[in-house]
């Protein structure tokens, strides 16, 4: 196979053993370029909703990136914390352990990381207290609204044809609540046997979110990472329309906050994961575009 | 319990593969290659498929777990997927777990299409010990109606499905599964000993059950009350550990 990328499996980490995947180019980066590092999207694994992090982290090493995707404790191919550490503190304990571990075998200073949904959440909180992290992909970070989101939504909404549509013909979100709730009152949820030795349904710890994040905590991370001099490529979905609604929220949410070289995209027709191949090529070409023309931070 | 992440395979043909190592008492001499399904289903049944490669690991089986040419961290492309690829990617995890682990019965347990391309795997390798099928996609073109909706026939060139695609000849070589292809020959060695595990009634069941049972000299085939594995639990991605079935899997490995 011509493939422009090399692929190496990993297993690293002290105290808990973490699982990933190197993807690097065929010929060698320099080590002042910064490595791309994939986090979680929820409990998805390292691959990402449908293979968005593999599809990228090749097409990255094809114009010279060396990246790593691997998965946090108790997510995919990583076994549950040895250490006992609560998952906010355990979460940032495994991306600080993913790049010590990229540090030490590759001689890689300089980091960025790429979060979706909660995997925004952790690359952001990371930016905030690591100084190796030079910037961060942020798909769908954690926002809230506005005044003026109420405004922009729901005048977004009435002047959608499907919206109605989908309310004559009972398939808008409203009549779904109603049904599961009656169903839910007439048909309670199995109760299946429990199992001795394995997990339950219920019992694995839920990753989606590393703690409640509040907004004033949301622009702490902000303020942090950005008087740090980390670089921001942002983009907020369809899907987080009922948290994010017109081009701009990002800065009347935070209006004292000078988001200086942020490349921040609104993309009401893309969804959450990006599952259409044009949404995915418009990620890939212009990832790649941010990370060759953004001004790396130099005055750390 | 960490498995071995690894690379294997043709050189044109890389893929990828995680080796959990038996540790039970009497370990050795038995192995289980594990067979994903594909596409959303097989990203929310990861974490029920790595909970069973553990749990066969206690139960002194030597598992691999792999990812099939164009899905996971395998090589190739999003429309690089073929039934005959992916059949002998299995064929090639087989061998791979024998070189790994020594042990010379292979055991192949598929999961929805994999379960399908076990079976076909199955009737071409002499040395594979038995089968375990869990949910397995018995009709191919039921199961794209499924996926599709009604435009599956219809639809030409490449239709996405949550963001991956399926491409037109991937849709006809998936169409041509039916429990008459699936079940022939049924006097192969590799399907005398099947475990058959259901925790969704799938069009093409019944069928199979009655093609596969009379040649079988182990044959089960029974319905687990079981959370349904790689449906999404909640809106957080994975799906729920099937523990149910997956107790009744290193039960029957063990005999």
């Amino acid at each position: 196979m011509n493939a422009a990328y090399r692929e190496k499996a990993m297993s690293y980490g002290q105290t808990t053993p973490l699982t990933g995947v190197l993807t690097l180019p065929v010929t060698p980066a320099p080590s002042s370029q910064p490595v791309i590092v994939f986090l979680n999207a929820g409990l998805i694994h390292h691959v990402g909703p449908n293979r968005l992090h593999v599809t990228l982290a090749r097409a990255l090493a094809g114009s010279g990136y060396t990246s790593c995707r691997f998965d946090l404790a108790g997510i995919g191919d990583s076994p549950h914390r040895g250490d006992g550490q609560p998952i906010p503190e355990g979460v940032a304990a495994d991306i600080r352990a993913t790049l010590d571990h990229l540090e030490s075998s590759l001689g890689a200073r300089r980091f960025v990381l790429f979060g979706l949904c909660a995997g925004a959440d952790n690359a952001l909180a990371s930016a905030a207290t690591d100084p190796r992290v030079d910037g961060c992909v942020l798909l769908d970070p954690s926002i809230h609204r506005t005044r003026a989101w109420y405004g922009h939504y729901y005048a977004g909404r009435a002047t959608r044809l499907d919206s109605w549509k989908s309310v004559l013909t009972g398939r808008h979100p409203a009549w779904r609540r109603l049904t599961d709730r009656a169903l839910r009152a007439v048909r309670p949820e199995p109760n299946f046997a429990a199992c001795d030795d394995l997990p339950s349904p219920e019992a694995e710890p839920e990753f989606f979110r590393s703690g409640p994040i509040t907004p004033d905590a949301i622009g702490a991370r902000w303020r942090a990472a950005l008087a740090r001099g980390a670089r921001f490529f942002v983009v907020f979905t369809l899907d987080w329309g009922i948290f994010y609604s017109y081009a701009d929220q990002l800065y009347d949410c935070y209006p004292d906050i000078d988001f200086g070289r942020t490349a921040l995209h609104h993309r009401p027709e893309t969804r959450h994961t990006f599952t259409t191949e044009s949404d995915r090529n418009w990620l890939v070409e212009s990832v790649i575009q941010w990370l060759r023309t953004s001004p790396a931070q130099d005055a750390r | 319990m960490s498995g071995s992440p690894r690379r294997f395979g043709a050189p044109d043909r890389r893929l990828y593969g995680t080796y959990h190592a038996a540790t039970g008492r009497g370990r050795g001499g038995l192995a289980a290659v594990i067979c994903n399904p594909w596409g959303a289903e097989a990203l929310r049944a990861h974490r029920s498929l790595r909970v069973l490669a553990e749990t066969l690991a206690r139960s002194r089986y030597h598992v691999l777990r792999f990812d099939y040419f164009g899905t996971g961290d395998s090589d190739g492309g999003l429309t690089d997927g073929s039934v005959a690829g992916w059949v002998s990617d299995i064929a090639s995890a087989a061998s791979e777990l024998r070189a790994l682990s020594g042990a010379s019965r292979v055991v192949l347990v598929g999961l929805r299409l994999g379960g399908a391309l076990a079976t076909l795997a199955a009737q071409q390798d002499p040395d594979v010990d038995g089968v375990v099928l869990w949910d397995p996609v018995c009709s191919g073109s039921a199961w794209l109606q499924d996926l599709l909706g009604p435009a599956a026939d219809a639809s030409r060139g490449v239709a996405e499905v949550d963001g991956l695609p399926l491409t037109e000849t991937l849709r006809a070589d998936i169409a041509s599964i039916t429990p008459a292809r699936l079940a022939s020959p049924t006097d192969h060695p590799g399907l005398r000993r099947v475990l058959a595990l259901t925790t969704t009634p799938a069009p093409g069941q019944a069928e199979l059950r009655r093609l596969l049972a009379p040649a079988a000299t182990h044959f089960q085939w029974d319905a687990v009350a079981a959370p349904v594995a790689w449906v999404e639990h909640g809106f957080f991605g994975p799906g729920p550990i099937a523990a149910p079935v997956i107790q009744r899997i290193a039960a029957w490995s063990g005999r």
